[in-house]
C-alpha cells in the first residue's frame, strides 16, 4: 500500500496552489497600475492609444534623416531609432579596432607599450562612462575653437559660401568630404555588389583547387582582383558620368556646408563610447588569445608555419571561439550606452522619447516603446549569435 | 624584413628553446621592439607631460578646494556632520575587528584603508612640499583636506582599535579555531546589520535633527545607493535566479522574462520607468523622494544581472548534490538552503563583486533624477558663478574617487578568485 502525504504537503498540490498564488499577486499589481494609470490619465484629459503618435512634433532634431517641426512624432521615433544605429555602429567598428590594437600592445611583450595599453584599459574601465561622456563634450570638443579660428587642413578655393577644405575643426563640429551619388551610382554599386559575389566564388574555387593539389592558388588575390576589375568596369558602364563626386567641405557664416559635419554631441559621444567600450573588447581579445595554449603555438611552429600562418590558422580561429560571445554582449553594452548621449543632448532614441513623453505625457506608453526596440535589438543579436554558435560547433567536429 | 624569420621554417623544440633562452632574437624581432617602444614612449611623454603642465600650472583646483564639503557630503545639514564621521569610523571599527578574524582579503583592504586615511590625515602638513612641486592650487587643495582631519583621525584611531580588539579574540581563541566560529558569525551578522543601522544613523533618529534623503549628496550619496541597491538586488536577483528554474512553468516564465527584459534595455530607461511607476504602486498618500525612486530603478536593474550570476553558479553544482541531500533526507528548501546556495554562491562571489563595481559607476545615471550624488554635485559646482564652466577639473576630480573605489573592488575581487581558484586555467 502506497503512503499517501497529507493534502497539504503533496507536491503537486503545492505547486498549483504556489502558482496561483503567484499568478494573482502578478495579475493584482498588473491591474493596480493599470487602474492607476487610467484613472491618471483620465484626470489629466489623455486618450489612451497609440494616436498621439500621427500629431505634429514641434520639435526640431538637428541630427540624423531630415527632420522637419511639422512632423509628426512617429517620424521623430523613427529619427531618434536612426540616430541610436547610426552612433552604434560607427562605436563597434572604432571600438573593436581600438580594442584590437590595445589588445595586442598589452601583449606585445614590450613593457613600455604593455604598460601603456594597461593604464589606458583601468582608467577607462573603472570610471563612470557618463562623466567621461560629459568629459569628451564639455571639457574637450566644446572647447576647441570657435567657427571663425577654426582649424582648416588642405585649404583648396574660396567659393561662393566661404572657404572650401579638405577638414574642419571647431566647436561647431568636424566637417570632412563626402561622396554625393549621382545618376548612375546605383547602377554602379549593383555591379559592385555582382563583383564581389563573383570574386568570393573564385576564392572559394582556388581554395577548393589548393586543397586538392596542394600547390599554391592565391585565392584571395585573385578573388580581390576580379571584384576590382568588376567594379572599376561598373565605373566606366554606369550612365550619366561617374557615379558619385566627393563634395568637400566649405565654411558658411553660421556653420559648414558641403561634406558630411560630424557634430560635436555626435563626434563627442562617438569618442567616448568607442573609448570606454575599446578599454573592455581589448580585454576579451587579450583573454581570448591567451586562452589558446602554448602546446598549440609551439605545436603550430613545429609544422613549420612561421608567425603570420601560425597567427590565422591556428590561434585566431580557437580564440574566436571564445571572443565572441563576450564580444557581442560588449557590442549590445555600446548600444545600449549609447542612450547616455541623452544628457549632452545628442538625439538618440531615449532622448527624442523622453521629449515626445514630456510634450505629450505619455511617458510610460513611449518609454515601453523604446524599451521593446532596445529589446528587438536584443533578440536579434542573440539570435545571429546562436546561429554562429551552432556554425563554429559543426566546425570544430 | 619578415623573409629571415620566413623562409626558413623555424627549428621547433631545444633549438628555438635555446634561442629563448639566449635571447637571441632576429633582427625584425629588435626592429619591432625600437618602433614599439619608440611610439609608446612618444606617448607617454606627450601625454605625461602635457597632463602634468595642465593640472600644476593651468587648472583651477580651487573649484574644488572650495567645494570640498559638498563633494564629501552634498547640503547635508552642517551641524550633525558628526554622524557621518561617526558612521565612517564605525565602519573603521568593524572592517578591523573583521581582519584578525576572517582573513587576508579583509586584512588587505584594512591596509589600504590604514593608508588612505594616514594619507588624508599627511595632506594639510604635505602643502607646502605638494606647493613648491605642484603649483599653488594643487598645494591649496592639500590644505584644505585639513578642515576634515578630525574626522579621518576619529577614523583612523577607531581602525587600529578594532584590529586590536581582533587580533585580541583570536589570541584567546587560540589554535582552538572552533572557538572563533561564534566570532565570525557575530562579525558577519554585524557586517548585514550595519546597512540599516548606519541608515538609520545618518537619517538621524526621532527627536534629533532629521537630515531627509534629499539632503544627502556627494560621496556619502553615491555610496549609500551603491550599497543598499546591491544589497537588496542580491536577495532579489538570488530569487530570481531559483526561480528561472524552477518546475513551476508559470514562475520560470515570469522569472525568464523578467530577466531577458532588464538585461536588454539601457538602464536610464529602467530609472525613467520606476521613476514614473513607482508611485502608481504604492498607496496614493505616499510620496517616495527621489533617491527612493532611485534605489528601486537600480535594484530591479541590478537584480536581473546579479540573477544571471547566481544561475551560473548553481549551473556549476553538480547534481550529485542534490541526490545526496535528498537522501539525507532534506527537503527542497533545505537542500537550497544548506547545499545548493553555499556553494552556488560561492563560486560566483568575483561575478557579483563586478556586477556591484558596474553598479557602483552606474550610480552617475542617477543624475537623469535630480540626484546630487558625485556627478550631480559637479555639475552644480560648475554651474557656480565664480566657477562657471570648470568641467575638466571637477569631472577629473570625481573620476579619481571613482577610480580608486572601482580599483580597490576589483582588486579584491581578484584576491577572492584566487582564494576560491576558479579563475586559474
Amino acid at each position: 500500500m502506497t503512503v499517501r502525504p497529507a493534502v497539504l504537503r503533496d507536491e503537486r498540490v503545492i505547486a498549483v496552489v504556489a502558482q496561483i498564488v503567484v499568478a494573482v499577486v502578478v495579475v493584482a499589481v498588473l491591474v493596480g497600475v493599470v487602474v492607476h494609470v487610467r484613472d491618471e490619465m483620465q484626470a489629466t484629459g489623455l486618450v489612451p492609444g497609440l494616436g498621439f503618435l500621427e500629431r505634429t512634433a514641434g520639435f526640431g532634431i538637428a541630427e540624423g534623416p531630415a527632420f522637419d517641426p511639422t512632423d509628426t512624432y512617429r517620424r521623430a521615433f523613427h529619427v531618434g531609432l536612426v540616430n541610436t544605429l547610426r552612433v552604434s555602429i560607427a562605436g563597434m567598428v572604432l571600438a573593436t579596432i581600438l580594442g584590437l590594437f590595445t589588445a595586442l600592445a598589452r601583449l606585445s611583450g614590450n613593457p613600455l607599450a604593455s604598460g601603456l595599453a594597461g593604464a589606458y584599459i583601468d582608467v577607462f574601465r573603472n570610471t563612470p562612462l557618463l562623466v567621461q561622456l560629459i568629459f569628451w563634450y564639455r571639457g574637450v570638443v566644446l572647447q576647441l575653437p570657435q567657427l571663425r579660428d577654426g582649424i582648416v587642413l588642405l585649404h583648396r578655393q574660396a567659393t561662393a559660401e566661404g572657404i572650401s577644405a579638405a577638414i574642419f575643426l571647431s566647436k561647431r563640429g568636424l566637417a570632412v568630404p563626402w561622396p554625393e551619388a549621382n545618376a548612375g551610382f546605383r547602377t554602379w554599386l549593383l555591379i559592385s555588389a555582382g563583383g564581389a559575389v563573383a570574386g568570393l566564388l573564385v576564392v572559394r574555387w582556388r581554395n577548393r583547387v589548393q586543397e586538392r593539389t596542394g600547390s599554391p592558388s592565391h585565392g584571395v588575390a585573385l578573388g580581390f582582383l576580379v571584384w576590382l576589375a568588376l567594379t572599376g568596369a561598373g565605373w566606366l558602364v554606369a550612365p550619366g558620368g561617374a557615379p558619385f563626386d566627393v563634395i568637400f567641405p566649405s565654411q558658411a557664416r553660421f556653420g559648414y556646408v558641403g561634406g558630411y559635419t560630424l557634430s560635436p554631441e555626435f563626434a563627442a559621444l562617438l569618442i567616448g563610447l568607442t573609448a570606454y567600450t575599446g578599454a573592455f573588447i581589448a580585454e576579451v581579445i587579450r583573454s581570448g588569445i591567451q586562452s589558446v595554449t602554448r602546446g598549440q603555438r609551439e605545436a603550430a611552429q613545429a609544422l613549420g608555419l612561421h608567425e603570420t600562418q601560425t597567427m590565422r590558422l591556428v590561434i585566431l580561429p580557437q580564440a574566436l571561439r571564445v571572443i565572441v560571445p563576450p564580444l557581442t554582449s560588449q557590442y549590445l553594452n555600446l548600444t545600449k550606452n549609447s542612450s547616455l548621449g541623452f544628457y549632452i543632448g545628442f538625439p538618440d532614441l531615449f532622448n527624442v522619447t523622453n521629449t515626445i513623453g514630456n510634450q505629450t505625457g505619455q511617458f510610460v506608453v513611449v518609454t515601453a516603446m523604446a524599451m521593446s526596440v532596445y529589446l528587438a535589438i536584443s533578440l536579434v543579436t542573440s539570435l545571429l549569435m546562436n546561429i554562429y554558435n551552432r556554425h563554429i560547433r559543426l566546425v570544430e567536429r | 624584413m619578415t623573409s629571415a624569420a620566413g623562409r626558413q621554417p623555424r627549428k621547433a623544440g631545444p633549438v628555438l628553446r635555446a634561442r629563448r633562452a639566449l635571447r637571441v632574437h632576429s633582427r625584425t624581432w629588435v626592429v619591432t621592439q625600437v618602433v614599439v617602444s619608440a611610439i609608446a614612449l612618444a606617448l607617454l611623454l606627450l601625454l605625461g607631460a602635457g597632463l602634468w603642465r595642465w593640472a600644476t600650472q593651468v587648472a583651477r583646483w580651487d573649484v574644488v578646494t572650495d567645494n570640498l564639503r559638498l563633494f564629501g557630503v552634498g547640503i547635508y545639514t552642517r551641524t550633525v556632520l558628526w554622524r557621518p564621521a561617526l558612521a565612517l569610523a564605525l565602519v573603521c571599527a568593524l572592517l578591523g575587528l573583521s581582519a584578525p578574524v576572517m582573513g587576508s582579503i579583509v586584512r588587505s583592504l584594512v591596509r589600504f584603508m590604514g593608508a588612505a586615511l594616514v594619507v588624508m590625515l599627511a595632506l594639510p602638513a604635505a602643502a607646502p612640499l605638494v606647493t613648491r612641486l605642484m603649483g599653488e592650487q594643487l598645494g591649496g587643495l592639500a590644505r584644505a583636506f585639513a578642515t576634515a582631519a578630525p574626522y579621518f583621525a576619529a577614523a583612523l584611531a577607531a581602525l587600529v582599535a578594532g584590529y586590536g580588539v581582533g587580533t585580541w579574540i583570536v589570541r584567546r581563541a587560540g589554535d582552538n579555531s572552533r572557538s572563533l566560529a561564534r566570532p565570525a558569525r557575530a562579525l558577519r551578522i554585524a557586517w548585514v546589520a550595519s546597512v540599516p543601522a548606519l541608515l538609520f544613523l545618518l537619517r538621524g533618529f526621532d527627536g534629533m535633527t532629521v537630515v531627509p534623503l534629499d539632503k544627502w549628496g556627494g560621496l556619502l550619496l553615491t555610496l549609500t545607493l551603491a550599497v543598499v541597491a546591491i544589497a537588496l538586488s542580491f536577495p532579489l536577483g538570488v530569487l530570481l535566479a531559483l526561480g528561472r528554474r524552477s518546475s513551476l512553468p508559470l514562475v520560470k516564465v515570469l522569472s525568464v522574462t523578467y530577466i531577458e527584459i532588464v538585461r536588454a534595455v539601457p538602464l536610464v530607461t529602467v530609472l525613467f520607468m520606476a521613476s514614473v511607476m513607482l508611485p502608481l504602486v504604492l498607496p496614493a498618500d505616499i510620496r517616495p523622494s527621489s533617491v527612493i525612486r532611485a534605489l528601486a530603478g537600480l535594484t530591479l536593474f541590478s537584480a536581473a544581472y546579479v540573477a544571471e550570476d547566481v544561475r551560473g553558479g548553481l549551473a556549476s553544482v553538480g547534481r550529485g548534490q542534490y541526490e545526496a541531500s535528498t537522501a539525507l533526507g532534506l527537503g527542497t528548501l533545505s537542500t537550497y538552503r544548506f547545499i545548493v546556495l553555499p556553494q552556488a554562491i560561492r563560486t560566483v562571489i568575483p561575478a557579483i563583486v563586478g556586477q556591484f563595481i558596474s553598479l557602483f559607476k552606474d550610480t552617475s545615471l542617477v543624475i537623469i533624477l535630480g540626484l546630487r550624488e558625485l556627478l550631480g554635485i559637479a555639475q552644480a559646482v560648475v554651474n557656480q558663478p565664480e566657477f562657471l564652466g570648470l568641467y575638466r577639473e571637477v569631472l577629473i576630480f570625481i573620476a579619481v574617487i571613482y577610480f580608486i573605489f572601482s580599483t580597490v573592488m576589483s582588486r579584491t575581487s581578484r584576491q577572492i578568485e584566487r582564494q576560491l581558484n576558479v579563475g586559474d586555467r
